[in-house]
């Protein structure tokens, strides 16, 4: 009995309807899009009863037949399993719509002796395209099954299901080996040559073969007569195996397919003539992102208005209602509320508008727009070393950097990813909005616009700044790419269901991991905000907590900025701001609503609880308008005279405001980072993140106070010295790295 | 930087030879099924000049001018 179980992997190329496929097979939710590459890494799923397990992975044109030198996907998932030959069998799916292509990896597949089961995808689009596919004649010619389904509809899913568990009961070393192609007669016998003396399999030799097309010294067998000779007629042995492959293909086609004039490409065009119109694609462009970017902020903030105090109500004020009715201990209590309590309300606050986000997010992408604004945007953003997918990440991070970074996905080639994750935090987003608002609306009511816009410009250079330098100072090695070839999806309407479906899935997941982290920062913070220095509890957080205490010690490292230690709690606000930029008024108002008056201690009741939550989401559906308008008047909080009278000057203010926008936005965000670029890359977008704040907020400070004050400036140099001797260890250790990265490389 | 002189939208191309091109970009040219002979045609040329949008075999690629350039072209005639 095989006591393992069976692997099944999904292969084709992209954007045929893998994923698509793998979740009709399995009960998982993988994420699926109209444009190639959704799916970025190999995700497993549980079908058949159990009995086999179905991997999907991303997408690829075909094996890759040759070494590549960049040890960053030396080799890739598909072709790792194809060479340890893991996989039991191999789903290959096709699309209905360009046969000839796809075959070509098929073939491959073949070449290389692996069981394969042929998935014709979309059939349901046969109809609509006039197209007839012969499958006996395909079967005939690969010498595998075929099996016509749509993924989508969900269209031939048993057949399929029996076809692999028949297929599955045959021992894989008895399922027949087919070469559909026999070559030239003389390569023929080079492979037979070649695989007897080396003992190695027929693909084994090929990519031997294939790989002395790119040596600088050709092997001795490149000037045998009967080789060389062919030479003349194709450049390379690559180029001769390309070729018959695809006259074979042509050649079966041409009996397999019947096909009619396409209307197709007409009505894609027809929308591409608007897109990529040389004067009205860039306004579309930038229409279409923040259109998405406003409404998605606008009813996400609509929702979270309803959503959040309802959260609060439940997680927070009735378990801190109980706690005191049953007399349980007060430390045990905040623990509840403050610790676990609060982590909730903002693990799950993010939801809504991640939800709306994600949803605009799949619209984009399914429609097949997504697409045709990174090729708009391409040539701008290669001036930056970018290409046009980061441009969209970056305007989505305007509103939460949490799908801004999440989107990131988009983009290729891994060093751009980092690089556009780097940028990312200077995107003033949402949350950071709010604050400058109230602060803007108590210290500049007259100049409340320009500062909002004085802010925004400032991240935005500052996030170009970082893309320069990441590049120029060597830290992110770049390549030209040396091909730029990128499958535009036809559009199509987006399906709602699916759509909502999907802005779940992927929101859920993400709240569900960061919740991880924000749990226990939340815990602890909690912990300092009630426990004094001396060790004992403080059932109001006050002057004589220890997060107080590091909030004071903190303001001398802050004094650059122009905070002194009687502004703790601004200093405070800061590090409550690492869990989320939307504690950072609700940490103020507290603190600076028990010095302006005592707080009230006794006890409300659960009805009086629920009439102050309905109260709040009324007011919040309410002012519904306000979520929509790009720059709202926000009213001085009760506490702001009190907060006024603290001597705090517009310049220490200001200071405070550009630290805001541009030290590290939230552990969500880091988590975020961590999850599409790594924990090393993001631990050095904190640290580079902070820093900058620090040098732009007491640089602003510098500037402000002439005549210059040395010991500032001095200050701001050895600041300035540790970040660059900080970027050179990185850039040492990222070295150091892919040494041994290439040491170990299989090829 | 080399350019094509076959740059006209809507004109349809018979592609003679790729031999212009590195391997590298010739083998990922193979993989989509654009080889010698197929027809392919200029759709639009993005705004800001560079990814070009052509169609070949019904799909729709962009790719940028400088591996434009490496295709040596006819026009196409039946
Ligand atoms: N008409 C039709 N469309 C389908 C069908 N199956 C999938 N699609 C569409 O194909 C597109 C791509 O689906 P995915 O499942 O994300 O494709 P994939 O092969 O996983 O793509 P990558 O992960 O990028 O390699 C989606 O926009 C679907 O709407 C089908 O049976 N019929
Ligand atoms: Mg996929």
């Amino acid at each position: 009995m095989n006591t393992q179980t069976l692997k099944v992997g999904i292969i084709g190329n992209p954007n045929v309807g893998k994923t698509y496929l793998f979740n009709r097979l399995t009960a998982c939710e993988g994420c699926v899009g109209n444009w190639s590459g959704v799916t970025q890494t190999a995700c497993r799923g549980k079908a058949g009863g159990d009995r086999y397990e179905v991997i999907d992975f991303p997408g690829c044109h075909a094996l890759r037949e040759y070494p590549q030198e960049d040890s960053a996907n030396a080799i890739s998932e598909v072709e790792q399993q194809i060479h340890q030959n893991k996989i039991d069998l191999w789903l290959n799916v096709l699309d209905v719509e360009h046969l000839e292509k796809q075959l070509y990896m098929t073939i491959q597949l073949l070449e290389a002796e692996q069981p394969v089961i042929i998935v014709l995808n979309r059939i349901d689009r046969l109809a609509v395209i006039q197209k007839n596919i012969d499958i006996q004649q395909l079967s005939a010619f690969l010498n595998t099954p075929v099996v016509k389904v749509s993924a989508k509809l969900g269209l031939g899913i048993r057949s399929l299901q029996t076809t692999i568990h028949d297929r599955l009961k045959a021992a894989k070393k008895d399922l027949p080996v087919t070469h559909p192609i026999s070559y030239d007669s003389a390569i023929e016998g080079l492979l037979n040559r070649k695989s007897q003396s080396s003992g190695k399999s027929r693909w084994g030799v090929w990519q031997e073969l294939i790989a002395a097309d790119y040596a600088d010294r050709p092997p001795a067998w490149k000037f045998e007569p009967s080789i060389s000779q062919r030479r003349l007629e194709y450049k390379t042995l690559t180029d001769e195996m390309a070729l018959t492959r695809y006259g074979f293909i042509q050649r079966w086609l041409s009996r397999i397919v019947s096909d009619q004039p396409q209307r197709r490409e007409a009505k894609d065009k027809n929308w591409d003539d608007w897109f990529l119109h040389k004067w009205l694609g860039l306004p579309l462009f930038f229409t279409m992102m923040l259109g998405v970017f406003w409404l998605s902020m606008g009813f996400g903030q609509l929702i979270q208005g309803v959503v959040e105090p309802l959260l609060r109500l439940v997680t927070i004020d009735i378990p801190q209602q109980l706690c005191q009715y049953y007399d349980i201990p007060h430390i045990i209590e905040i623990m509840l509320t403050q610790g676990i309590g609060l982590s909730v309300v903002t693990a799950l606050s993010f939801f809504p508008i991640l939800y709306v986000m994600f949803l605009a997010l799949h619209a984009l992408e399914e429609s097949g727009y997504m697409t045709r604004a990174a090729v708009v945007m391409d040539r701008l953003m290669r001036k930056c070393h970018l290409p046009g997918e980061s441009l969209v990440a970056l305007v989505l991070g305007l509103g939460c950097n949490v799908p801004g970074i999440l989107a990131t996905r988009h983009i290729p080639n891994h060093n751009d990813k980092v690089v556009t994750a780097l940028m990312m935090p200077f995107m003033s987003c949402g949350a950071r909005l709010t604050i400058f608002a109230v602060f803007s609306s108590v210290f500049f009511p007259q100049q409340a616009a320009g500062v909002l816009f004085m802010l925004y410009v400032l991240g935005i250079s500052v996030a170009i700044m970082t893309g320069i330098l990441a590049r120029y100072s060597g830290l992110i090695q770049t390549q030209a790419a040396e091909t730029y070839l990128l499958d535009l999806p036809s559009y199509q309407w987006p399906s709602m269901r699916v759509g909502l479906r999907q802005a779940y899935v992927r929101s859920r997941r993400f709240v569900t991991s960061a919740f991880t982290i924000i749990l226990p920062v939340c815990v602890g913070l909690a912990f300092c905000n009630h426990i004094s220095v001396q060790g004992e509890f403080l059932l109001t957080p006050g002057n004589q907590s220890i997060l107080a205490f590091i909030g004071k010690q903190l303001s001398v490292i802050f004094a650059p900025i122009g905070l002194t230690t009687e502004h703790w709690p601004l200093v405070v606000s800061l590090v409550m701001g690492l869990l989320a930029k939307e504690v950072v008024i609700s940490t103020l108002s507290i603190f600076y609503m028990q010095m302006s008056a005592p707080l009230q201690t006794e006890i409300p009741t659960i009805s009086l609880l629920w009439q102050e939550c309905s109260a709040e989401i009324f007011t919040n559906l309410n002012a519904w308008y306000a979520y929509f308008t790009p720059f709202i008047q926000i009213e001085a909080p009760s506490w702001a005279p009190y907060f006024n009278q603290q001597h705090i000057s517009p310049q220490a203010v200001m200071g405070y405001l550009i630290f805001t926008l541009l030290y590290f936005p939230c552990v969500s965000t880091l988590h975020a980072t961590a999850r599409q670029v790594g924990w090393r890359w993001a631990g050095f977008s904190v640290l580079w993140s902070t820093i900058v704040a620090y040098i732009c907020a007491s640089g602003y400070q510098l500037l402000v106070q002439l005549p210059i004050n040395y010991g500032q400036a001095i200050w701001l140099m050895s600041a300035a010295a540790l970040t660059y001797g900080g970027a050179l260890i990185i850039k040492w250790f990222a070295s150091k790295r892919k040494n041994t990265n290439t040491a170990t490389s299989p090829i | 930087m080399p350019e094509n002189k076959h740059m006209h939208i809507g004109v349809a191309y018979r592609i003679l030879s790729l031999n212009n091109m590195r391997l590298v970009q010739r083998t990922a040219l193979y993989t989509r099924g654009i080889i010698p002979g197929k027809k392919v045609a200029i759709q639009h040329i993005s705004p800001l000049g560079d990814p070009l949008i052509i169609t070949i075999d019904h799909q729709t690629l962009a790719i940028s001018r400088e591996m434009w350039a490496g295709f040596e072209l006819e026009e196409w005639s039946e």
